[in-house]
């Protein structure tokens, strides 16, 4: 049998009548405006009772100069399946970075929704890691799957750091690795004495 | 060392416990974690980018290697979502042959979970003992795909092999060993040691579960009967009679509860597939056929996993490759929220709650 996931076509008519222009249908799925993502999305979670966020994708749409965020939530107790998407407008490069909060300069925006599905709090990093997606309002927007130094965002459809496999600025890379990392081998105590006692000689 | 100093503590990636390359920061205190926070990534494999550059068959091979005690329900999960695109029904054998081999490859990883989760509460014997039945699943399954992990064999529209001759009594046999041994398993395990490090440790409430993501066994261990097999069947499974465990404690030995219990119900799912196992062909389109170009559109299809609902959300644009396949596999939905369970807990715990949680590394990385 082909699986078939019934879809909650009144609850997108409901969003239309209560929306107004934020909201369009296209087949099954609602187009919302992305500014208004965060608030359809508390509406359908607190009034309509979809309470599980199935999936969180991202498509870049080169072609269409846009890039899509698709949201899945699913209804545990309907049993029906709700498909939002918002499209935005894209970046033109990937370059543009990144983990630190003052160089985030992308035109790539879209309204969190961490804080109403905490589900998707590592979703959302995930597309922003891998697409250049700044989700505003998330806690902690960093890189998940890749390093931290990594320059660009491999599944933008332009991205070409797929071959030749690394590449690293050296010098961002510098900059950035200011905190030192400690890493601890055999007794916890003893090293952390030590370290301690260097760090007060030091001074 | 005075106790009210907050020292920051790092485990993993290369731990024995943490079933993979999962790298905690933990900020302890005395025993007691304060904080932690998770960092994942040590297994990327770019495998959503490489689906954009392989034709649809060529991305079957790699959909195993994401969740690589499983492999055959990612398989199927990416078949199911190109036979949906282009509406292809399969052969009534073929669904019920794929039913069979997904139920064992259920118990083959239930085993896993058990087995290792006794290692990591010091029972070394249920390592051995789950470790020893699975091996005869294996060899079963090898007898039918060609290989013991990583099968690739479901096709679009059927499979790339039918069951052997006198396949299905050796299975059957299998399982009236396995059933038996299992009680006794069950019976061993649960002693007073067992309790003294799970009863009460890792709670999650019923909200909270479903707030954060929980999926599967998990899930279910924190009172919600939720099972895709049943909310959104697929294949043949609304044919099929079992049960869904469901426990409400939402502590570890809940979850250790609910995955043993399903070893039960899906023995009981391959006997009744071998018994409704009907004629006919069960092959597959030719491996040909993926290379020429699929029906544009996009599709969002979910199926049970061992650990729990996964789903690809498939969008084709006419050529013979997808142009982007992203997967939600529930170990990575399970991992974003052990940080937030182990506050407050000793650090001896956390290898119990991640072992409760049977998380796969490769499936939380891709």
């Amino acid at each position: 049998m082909i699986q078939n996931l019934s879809i909650a076509k009144d609850v997108v008519e409901e969003l239309k009548e209560k929306f107004g222009d934020v909201i369009q249908s296209e087949g099954d799925v609602a187009v919302v405006n992305e500014d208004f993502i965060a608030k359809v999305c508390k509406y359908l979670k607190n009034e309509k009772g979809f309470d599980h966020l199935s999936n969180l994708s991202a498509v870049d749409l080169i072609k269409q100069n846009m890039m899509c965020v698709v949201y899945h939530l699913w209804s545990t107790e309907k049993k029906q399946l709700i498909i939002l998407k918002a499209f935005l407008p894209r970046d033109p490069t990937d370059k543009h970075v990144c983990h630190e909060d003052d160089v985030c300069d992308g035109v790539q925006r879209l309204p969190s929704i961490s804080k109403i599905y905490p589900a998707a709090d590592w979703h959302e990093r995930e597309a922003f890691d891998l697409f250049g997606i700044i989700f505003e309002g998330h806690p902690n927007m960093k890189r998940l799957l890749l390093k931290e130094d990594w320059i660009g965002h491999p599944l933008r459809k332009d991205d070409e750091s797929g071959v030749p496999a690394y590449q690293i600025d050296w010098k961002l890379a510098m900059m950035r690795s200011n905190d030192k990392f400690v890493l601890n081998m055999g007794s916890i105590n003893q090293k952390l004495e030590k370290m301690k006692e260097e760090k007060e000689d030091g001074k | 060392m005075a106790s009210e100093k907050i020292v920051e503590l790092n485990m993993g990636p290369q731990h024995p416990s943490t079933h993979g390359v999962l790298r905690l920061m933990l900020k302890i205190k005395g025993d007691t974690i304060m904080d932690s926070t998770a960092h994942i990534g040590y297994l990327h494999r770019c495998i959503e980018k490489l689906h954009e550059k392989r034709h649809y068959m060529w991305c079957i091979p790699l959909t195993n290697r994401m969740d690589y005690v499983a492999a055959l329900h990612s398989e199927h999960l990416f078949v199911q979502a190109v036979e949906k695109l282009m509406n292809i029904e399969p052969s009534e054998r073929s669904q019920y042959v794929r039913v069979i081999l997904l139920e064992l490859q259920r118990i083959a990883s239930h085993l896993v979970a058990i087995g290792s989760y006794g290692l990591d509460l010091g029972q070394m014997t249920t390592w051995f003992w789950c470790f020893k039945e699975r091996e005869i699943i294996l060899t079963l399954m090898e007898e039918v795909t060609g290989g013991r992990l990583f099968h690739n064999e479901v096709r679009l529209g059927g499979l790339k092999n039918d069951l052997p001759k006198g396949w299905t009594e050796k299975c059957l046999s299998m399982l009236t060993y396995l059933d038996k041994k299992w009680k006794d398993y069950g019976k061993f395990i649960e002693n007073e040691l067992f309790f003294k490090r799970t009863k009460g440790i890792g709670v999650v409430s019923k909200k909270d579960a479903m707030d954060w993501g929980m999926h599967g066994p998990s899930l279910r261990g924190s009172g919600w009967n939720l099972d895709v097999r049943r909310y959104a069947p697929y294949s043949v499974y609304d044919k099929l009679d079992f049960d869904v465990p469901v426990k409400d404690e939402g502590d570890s030995l809940a979850r250790y509860r609910v995955r043993w219990e399903e070893v039960v119900q899906s023995i009981r799912i391959v006997r009744q597939a071998i018994k409704n196992l009907p004629q006919g062909p069960t092959e597959g389109l030719r491996s040909l056929y993926f290379t020429k170009p699929v029906t544009p559109g996009e599709v969002y299809v979910i199926n049970e996993q061992a650990k729990g609902e996964a789903g690809v959300y498939l969008v084709s644009d006419g050529t013979s490759k997808p142009y982007r396949a992203k997967y939600k596999t529930p170990s990575f939905c399970n991992t974003a929220l052990l940080p937030k369970i182990i506050v407050g807990h000793k650090i001896a715990d956390i290898v119990a709650i991640i072992g409760s949680l049977d998380p796969v590394f490769g499936e939380v990385d891709r």
